[in-house]
């Protein structure tokens, strides 16, 4: 029975020294700086394989096709998933080893720094000093004391700070320079971090909105919306109402920012921020972001019977089609007829009463439909119509155009991770200016009397980076510390 | 108006030529006082050079990054002017002249033979952090070719002591800085330029969420902004952690400026991207 007791006890401890094992070979793994170097490899072989396979999220849907027709390799490519590299598995998975790798890395940089830190100064003897590559004897001519407080002086005029025990000087210079390496890579990982929480979180779509009219932030007034697998459709509902759209603004400046778009953003009934919005400019209310995009002109077409009531009617979407002209195509409510217009926009200007600016002699070439053949096509101007014909109910029913305001797209972003990358960035500068320019330095000296009574100066140190700039700074020490002796003992 | 900045440009060219050629000969020869004359020659260009971009910079109302033509002659003056800076305080580094006029003079060569065509800055372009960027994208290319420039110094150094070259030319290159400090010193530089790096992406990342709502969306000349600065992640790593100096560190700085040198210049070329689209060739 005892040693059945025995033997169990053996068997538990030698599975919980296993688990130990493995789980120290595996934290080896992840803090070897070998597998950073493999990993930065990988992920530099994968971007430069999605900057030379055409990527989907580059081109449009029909430049896509036409691309996999004329190539079997883009094919095989989108096959095995390399035409969307970048939110690839595979991407995925080097960037999260590389991310496990940095936190293990980044542990064991600070748990070294903190120690360093904390140890404090030592003082060496002269034959510990006489080992580093910076390190020399100089022989004065004055007492002892004089020539220790001289060392002292010069070092703390190059902004060492100084510790002495008997003729024994340590100095050290740029101390928290050690935290720069470890910080930096804390922001890496606030960053990537930062990346990862904003990504599965995020929210972008466009909001089409023409001038006066209201949208809201939410998930049936986009356009196009784009979510986030964590985002959980948690709109905010901010209406959202362009008063009035510029295609040519200047700011209180004078400073020429294009296209701009006056939005008044709403919580419930409230009023709660009014802005404009123009390229590098966006406007931002709690965390959503909203940002100019594409613009153009919103034609109103009326369907009116024979009395001139309004049966039906909307301002439509004409885009600009690169050379001026402004394009769509619309159903003519039941009519059963397919509108096609060219809007031919004048470039001047005038203020109408309801205060929009428009073109003062909008043009619109009007072609119509019916079963794809062609039944009309004309020129209207703003206030003309054409008859449609007869329809029961509704007697002659005419199709005018009546109105032109502007419209414009406003692109709309939740991602909470931004400020966290932002941060992380001006953060990660900060510290590798920390790690490249305050890298630390030690100075060791021991001052003592030589067989002829003259005070001897053994004097050495080293320099974590830049060994050649220390040398320098080490050379012009030994300088100085001479010139100061010497002009005492004058 | 034209005309007068196309001479500056030519001169400018030239004077950077001449520096070359003699930075050349002192090495060949082994005259190292010429190396002064070559400083002075790239000195001398580096004014018409100013000048050049002065006026074309109050012609058009913006600084020198809107078209290829404006981007090659304003990063050949930021090494040409980096480099004349450091090498006036710092002596030691004169020598890496041998490669930073000569690489200065093929970029005036490059960008002469590109349309000189004014542009109109756009809108969307009408921002602080362009300065951020593209400051900071030419120091970068001058801080990390004076180190390059240094790594090459430092594997002819190493070529004479392996015995493959004359006893004049050990001579010669043994009066400027011993190769631990020239490998130091172009450690230090291409720090320097890593900073550099890191921050011009940084800007860009921040300056494309205010203009187009995103950080980072992979476009070409983003991508391999983050190659290269992958390439000199790894140098450093390598340094630091894996004892990478001196012979290897040089060579492996000589194929990363290859890949800085396709970012900066030659991804507009052949992507068409956000960053193509406004730099005119």
């Amino acid at each position: 029975m005892i040693l059945m007791i025995v033997s169990q006890k053996t068997k538990t401890g030698t599975f919980m020294d296993e688990i130990n094992n493995r789980i120290k070979m595996i934290a080896r793994f992840f803090r070897s700086r070998k597998l950073t170097i493999y990993l930065l490899i990988l992920v530099i072989l994968v971007s430069v394989l999605g900057s030379i396979i055409p990527q989907e999220h580059i081109y449009s849907p029909a430049t896509l096709e036409e691309m996999l027709e004329q190539s079997e390799f883009l094919v095989l490519m989108q096959k095995i998933g390399f035409t969307a590299i970048f939110t690839s598995w595979l991407f995925f998975s080097i960037m999260f080893l590389l991310y496990l790798n940095t936190i293990f890395c980044t542990y064991d940089m600070f748990k070294n720094t903190i120690r360093k830190i904390k140890k404090g100064s030592d003082f060496k003897k002269k034959d510990e000093i006489d080992g580093f590559a910076n390190h020399t004897v100089v022989v004065f001519g004055t007492t002892s004391d004089s020539t220790r407080d001289k060392v002292v002086s010069n070092l703390k005029m190059r902004r060492y700070s100084v510790e002495q025990d008997g003729n024994r000087i340590a100095a050290i210079k740029n101390r928290l320079g050690v935290l720069g390496t470890p910080a930096f890579h804390l922001c890496i990982l606030l960053v990537l971090g930062a990346i990862l929480y904003g990504g599965v979180g995020r929210m972008e779509g466009r909001l089409q909105l023409v001038e006066g009219q209201t949208l809201y932030e939410q998930h049936q007034d986009y356009m196009y919306v784009a979510e986030g697998p964590l985002f959980d459709e948690k709109h905010r509902n901010y209406g959202v109402l362009l008063e009035r759209f510029h295609p040519q603004y200047e700011d209180k400046k004078n400073v020429y920012r294009g296209a701009a778009s006056e939005l008044v953003i709403t919580d419930g009934d409230k009023v709660v921020k009014r802005d404009v919005v123009h390229s590098n400019h966006l406007v931002i209310y709690e965390d959503v972001s909203l940002f100019q995009n594409e613009y153009g002109f919103a034609p109103l077409f009326l369907l009116k019977n024979e009395t001139g009531a309004v049966i039906s009617g909307s301002y439509v979407y004409a885009e600009d089609d690169g050379s001026g002209r402004y394009m769509t195509v619309f159903p003519v409510a039941d009519t059963g007829l397919v509108a096609q217009i060219t809007l031919y926009p004048n470039s001047s200007r005038r203020i109408l009463e309801s205060g929009y600016d428009i073109p003062p002699n909008p043009q619109v070439y009007l072609e119509l439909f019916e079963g794809g053949q062609p039944v009309f096509d004309g020129v209207l101007g703003l206030d003309q119509m054409v008859v449609l014909g007869s329809y029961p109910d509704a007697g002659e029913v005419t199709l005018g155009f009546y109105d032109l305001k502007q419209w414009s797209i406003i692109a709309v972003v939740i991602d909470r991770g931004v400020p966290y990358i932002f941060g992380g960035i001006y953060l990660a500068v900060l510290s590798m200016m920390v790690m490249f320019f305050f890298s630390p330095r030690h100075l060791w000296a021991v001052v003592e009397e030589g067989e002829d009574g003259r005070p001897v100066l053994y004097i050495g140190g080293k320099s974590d980076r830049y060994k050649s700039s220390f040398e320098v700074e080490f050379n012009n020490l030994i300088e100085g510390i001479e010139e100061a002796v010497q002009d005492g003992a004058a | 108006m034209g005309q007068l900045e196309w001479i500056l440009y030519l001169t400018a060219s030239s004077f950077y030529g001449i520096s070359a050629v003699i930075y050349v000969i002192s090495v060949v020869f082994k005259k190292e006082e010429w190396l002064r004359y070559g400083a002075l020659a790239a000195f001398v260009g580096i004014l018409p050079h100013s000048g050049s971009l002065y006026m074309r910079w109050v012609e058009s109302g913006h600084g020198p990054y809107m078209t290829m033509h404006e981007v090659f002659s304003s990063y050949a003056w930021v090494s040409i002017a980096v480099f004349l800076i450091v090498a006036l305080r710092v002596e030691r580094i004169r020598l890496a002249g041998l490669v930073v006029v000569p690489v200065s003079f093929i970029l005036m060569g490059v960008g002469a033979t590109l349309s000189m065509d004014i542009y109109s800055i756009p809108a969307s372009l009408s921002s602080y952090w362009l300065i951020a960027h593209v400051g900071f994208a030419k120091l970068t290319f001058g801080g990390i070719l004076i180190g390059t420039g240094l790594a090459v110094l430092y594997l002819l150094n190493e070529r004479q002591e392996k015995g493959r070259g004359s006893e004049g030319m050990k001579q010669f290159l043994g009066r400027f800085p011993n190769k631990e400090t020239l490998d130091d010193l172009s450690y230090q530089f291409v720090s320097a330029g890593f900073l550099f790096l890191s921050v011009m992406i940084g800007a860009g990342a921040i300056w494309a969420y205010q203009t187009w709502g995103r950080y980072w969306a992979w476009d070409p000349i983003e991508t391999w902004s983050l190659i290269a600065w992958f390439v000199y992640g790894i140098y450093l790593h390598l340094r630091m952690n894996a004892g990478w100096k001196g012979k290897k560190a040089a060579w492996l700085l000589v194929f990363a400026i290859f890949i800085l040198a396709f970012s900066t210049f030659g991804v507009g070329f052949i992507y068409s991207g956000l960053h193509s689209a406004y730099m005119t060739p």
